[in-house]
């Protein structure tokens, strides 16, 4: 299980910080093994510095990271690099996550060195992500850059996957990409809870792909988790944030031709 | 039926590059009608960006183009660099994609719009307040401020209103928003449809995009694979009915109806189909590449099993 306690972080304005305002106060959530839990909230309010607290990219003020039993939130960079084949993270934005002077080939190849694969068994690795993931061999000679984002995004997932990680962290993993292969990713990871039992966090703002496949829903304003449980729980919830944001969405799948002109 | 506001002829773009040529349109012909709104999507690489793009000449010296485009009957492709300078933005505009990386992050917003008069020759004493006026229709409660504010400073939601508005700025007859609904939250993705819509009401919009939500603002849908159109109808229509193989399974490739993933992936075919290799229904037919066919009143479809 992977749980974060009690976690606070500020983002000091200034030399003082007159004015600052908490990102996340006292946030506390789990993820057991094979659990896919989703993170909702309007934009602001605090889903991708959790995440990144979560992976250890940032330090928070306060709270604790217990990985599988083991407090992790104080490890520096080099104890750190033994967990962080458990842990892994897909950013928002493909374009930047990917380093524009690599092809896609050695980013990847990278990822799976360092999972700790060599020799025949590393080309094996390779093989067995191009095919999960169904990554043409032509596209790994390519830069990020001659890519569409679609194709950038299966080779960030299929560098977290090569580690085979315990728990992953998606930040907004598809808001970028088609139905098809949006549709493609989500598999690839739903099939990894399945057969690995991979904790999967989703950061996202589609509550159509939160309904079809989350065990389990956290809405977050204002940096506090403001409701927990089941999607058909959460989204009835009463709270007027939640109510807020269930209507958006529920605007925007009704929405038709003659929105607005009336307004 | 009136003479269409934008024509295109058998428009082909080829990038050149290292493993050979990259047809990313082949002999698109679309015409759209003055007012009319029209939604194109695709998966990510179909085209429908360069599309964009092409209409407005954006892609010379980078591309290869044949085939031919008229604005209001005035043939693109031949306009001289000073003419195509007082086309765009005044005739149509177009809103780039990823706002919060297209508008630059060391000017001032009101600038930034501002230098669309400068372009068109509007002296600044005149444009400075038409953009405070704009940007207050735009929806910004704190025009002035927004004004004299630079753009990391904005959400995502708000960078796509200053880009709206920017592209509004001279009242063009045709409106092209790439993606303007891209990494939004629900309220922000409502905000720009509804801006969007305000904004081009009674004006042509084309809406490229991958959002099914936001194309259904749009009273027409054109849905194009590997750079040619497979179907073209009323957006009711095709959401409710989908005649061409491709769009069915991108349908269903949504959540909500099992977000079944297309088998394979984008090839583009030497003759025929290009969703040859992809689709269920396939047949010796389809190795033959078919005209669009008329299924029922404006709605046209690229397959020979419809």
């Amino acid at each position: 299980m992977l749980e974060l306690q009690h976690i606070n972080i500020t983002f000091r304005k200034g030399l003082i910080g007159r004015g600052s305002k908490p990102v996340l106060e006292d946030v506390s959530l789990s993820i057991s093994k094979g659990e896919l839990v989703s993170i909702i909230g309007f934009s602001g309010s605090g889903k991708t510095t959790l995440a990144r607290i979560a992976v250890r990219s940032i330090n928070p003020d306060k709270g604790k990271i217990i990985l599988d039993g083991e407090d992790i939130s104080r490890l520096g960079f080099k104890e750190m690099s033994r967990y962080r084949s458990r842990l892994q993270m897909v950013f928002q934005h493909p374009e930047g996550a990917l380093n524009p002077e690599m092809t896609l080939g050695d980013s990847l190849r990278e990822a799976v060195r360092k999972a700790g694969y060599s020799g025949k068994s590393f080309e094996e690795k390779l093989d067995s992500l191009c095919a999960e993931l169904e990554i043409k061999k032509e596209l790994l000679n390519r830069y990020p850059m001659q890519v569409s984002g679609g194709e950038i995004q299966r080779i960030a997932l299929a560098r977290a996957l090569a580690f085979d990680p315990n728990y992953i962290f998606m930040d907004e993993p598809t808001s970028m990409l088609d139905a098809s292969v949006q549709a493609q990713i989500l598999k690839v990871i739903l099939s990894r809870k399945e057969s690995m039992g991979m904790g999967i966090v989703l950061v996202t703002h589609d509550l159509d792909i939160v309904r079809s496949i989350s065990d389990r829903v956290i809405a977050i304003d204002k940096g506090k988790i403001v409701a927990e449980g089941t999607a058909e729980e959460v989204f009835s919830s009463q709270i007027p944030y939640i109510k807020d944001y269930v209507d958006s969405w529920n605007e925007l799948e009704s929405i038709n031709r003659n929105i607005g002109l009336h307004a | 039926m009136s003479d269409p506001i934008i024509s295109i002829r058998n428009l082909t773009v080829e990038f050149p590059t290292a493993e050979g040529k990259f047809r990313a349109l082949d002999e698109v012909c679309l015409n759209i009608s003055e007012g009319e709104h029209v939604a194109v999507i695709g998966e990510s690489g179909c085209g429908k960006s360069v599309l964009g793009h092409s209409i407005l000449r954006l892609l010379d010296g980078i591309s290869e183009t044949t085939g031919n485009i008229f604005i209001k009957g005035a043939d693109v492709r031949s306009m001289s660099e000073r003419e195509l300078l007082a086309m765009r933005g005044q005739e149509v505009a177009l809103i780039p994609q990823s706002p919060t990386v297209s508008l630059d992050p060391v000017i001032k917003i009101g600038k930034q719009i501002g230098e669309v008069y400068d372009v068109h020759g509007v002296p600044k004493q005149e444009w400075k307040e038409k953009v405070v006026e704009s940007l207050g229709n735009i929806g910004f409660e704190d025009p002035q401020n927004i004004y004299e504010t630079y753009p990391h400073r904005l959400s995502g939601g708000m960078c796509e209103r200053t880009v709206i508005c920017m592209g509004m700025s001279l009242k063009p007859a045709v409106l092209i928003a790439d993606e303007p609904t891209k990494g939004l939250d629900p309220a922000s993705k409502i905000d720009v449809l509804k801006t969007l819509n305000r904004q081009t009401n009674g004006k042509t919009l084309i809406m490229i995009t991958h959002d099914y939500n936001a194309a259904k603002i749009c009273e027409r849908t054109v849905v194009m694979y590997s750079g040619r159109i497979l179907e073209d109808g009323p957006t009711e229509e095709v959401m409710r009915d989908p005649k061409h193989p491709y769009t069915k399974a991108l349908w269903g490739a949504m959540p909500c109806n099992g977000m079944i993933p297309i088998a394979g992936s984008v090839e583009k075919a030497a003759t025929g189909c290009d969703f040859y290799n992809r689709c269920e229904h396939r047949c010796d037919e389809c190795k033959d590449l078919h005209d669009m066919k008329q299924v029922s009143e404006n709605h046209l479809v690229r397959c020979c099993k419809c």
